[in-house]
């Protein structure tokens, strides 16, 4: 099996390489997924394919697109709640502390595994609030946790929501003009949504791939979109390379248990504002467990992550960027989060091709 | 964060499973795969199975190979543009 990937691995990289060079111009690549965006810096192929393919982000890393004030409110809240979150929004930066630093100063801040684990936890101490923090696979464990709270009627146990939807940053991006010669669609995602939740893709003049994680999923997926830009250049298509995972329907029992326990709503993503119908509130007869967050402007800030998580320019471009903005102090989320879009790339961008590890 | 890993079903409780990632033992939710058995590969996030994994990986490898070997040995017409 290895050897079969590494033999594939290289005449992909090839084959890749002669179909760019056919179609005649360097193709920009847009990732969707914080994690997609770490596979490609990991294995190098910013490096591999500097010649092909300019890679950019949009705005799917959860802990990127979370509002500053979202973190502010955790804070306040800590005073008088044990706060239950993923490990990821401790060192995300609020207005003027984190809750890494709130947590260092006393706070009962404690990192969850799983939502419906925070639940029984949390049932068990005085008040509690669960930071609900991310996209279309997170948001099926947040419902089994507010379907645990609601049935054991849990008098202390609060939920901050910000769980966020893809297709709506997706066509927000694509209504702003955004120009791409192919997009990879997040797998994971996928895998709960089904490759029928990204139909609407098929709208673009611009080749879609649902795509799995390991480096050879992703030249997989770049070849499919070189091959099809040969074939039909004026078409748009969807495609899944990641089969073995993502169906046609996806889990209908996740979809049924999210839309029992959440309806659309708008949400706020850090760095773009409002976007309609682009997040999930608890419905109106669960809203004892929810407590609402408002949004004031964001503060005037240098960090262009904005700019970053909608495919405008790259991290480098960022004029903090490994200057004052480094993994160690964070100007901005993308920093922070191991998935961010300028944290990957200032871990992996000055390695080179190491696309053969962790088939 | 959206990143979920593959493990194997080593034992079901009632809506919990046990599975086995690379060694290590972890419970996990299984509720919102009703069918999944023991033996089952799953796509774990957040302490929940999500998805089965189906074993046809290997095949579609084998599949995408035979490919690239027919385009490597044709020639690249389009190549001089
Ligand atoms: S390098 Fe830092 S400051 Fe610049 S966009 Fe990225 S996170 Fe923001």
């Amino acid at each position: 099996m290895k050897q079969l990937s590494d033999r594939t691995s290289a005449l992909l990289v090839r084959q890749i390489k002669n179909n760019v060079a056919a179609i005649g111009r360097k193709l920009k690549i847009l990732e969707v997924c914080g994690t997609h965006t770490v596979s490609i810096y990991k294995y190098g192929l910013p490096a591999v394919f500097g010649q092909e393919f300019e890679f950019v982000s949009g705005p799917g890393c959860p802990v990127c697109v979370t509002h500053q004030h979202y973190i502010d409110q955790l804070i306040e809240l800590s005073d008088s709640h044990t706060i239950f979150t993923f490990g990821d929004m401790l060192k995300v930066p609020g207005s003027c502390s984190s809750l890494a630093q709130a947590r260092a100063n006393g706070a009962d801040i404690r990192i969850m595994y799983s939502p419906p684990e925070a639940v029984v936890q949390a049932a068990s101490i005085g008040n509690s609030l669960i930071a609900a923090v991310g996209f279309e696979t997170t948001a099926p464990a947040f419902g089994l946790a507010i379907k645990m709270a609601s049935e054991r009627k849990l008098k202390n146990v609060f939920f901050v929501n910000e769980l966020k939807t893809m297709p709506a940053p997706i066509q927000m991006l694509m209504a702003n003009g955004l120009s791409t010669d192919g997009i990879l669609l997040p797998g994971h995602v996928a895998a709960v949504i089904g490759v029928n939740g990204f139909e609407f893709m098929r709208n673009y003049q611009v080749p879609c791939i649902i795509a799995g994680f390991t480096g050879l999923d992703i030249l997989i997926s770049l070849y499919r979109i070189t091959q099809h830009l040969l074939a039909e250049p004026q078409q748009g298509c969807l495609i899944n390379q990641y089969s073995r995972v993502v169906s046609t329907t996806g889990n209908p029992t996740a979809q049924a248990l999210v839309a029992a326990y959440y309806e659309p709503c708008d949400a706020y993503f850090r760095g773009i504002g409002i976007i309609k119908a682009a997040g999930l509130r608890l419905r109106p007869q669960l809203q004892q467990f929810e407590i609402s967050c408002s949004y004031p402007p964001e503060a005037p800030s240098q960090c262009r992550c904005a700019q970053v998580i909608t495919a405008q320019i790259q991290p480098r471009q960022c004029p903090l960027f490994a200057n004052c903005c480094t993994p160690e102090s964070p100007q901005g989320p993308c920093m922070v989060s191991s998935e961010g879009a300028c944290a990957a790339y200032y871990r992996y961008a000055r390695e080179g091709l190491d696309i053969n590890e962790n088939y | 964060m959206c990143v979920g890993f593959p493990a194997e079903i080593i034992s079901i409780n009632g809506g919990s499973a046990v599975i086995d990632y690379l060694g290590v033992r972890k419970e996990v939710n299984i509720m919102l795969l009703p069918a999944v058995q023991v033996g089952d590969y799953v796509l774990v996030h957040a302490g929940i199975a999500l998805q089965k994994i189906s074993p046809s990986e290997a095949s579609e490898l084998f599949e995408l190979f035979k490919e690239l070997q027919t385009a490597a040995e044709s020639p690249l017409k389009d190549q001089a543009k």
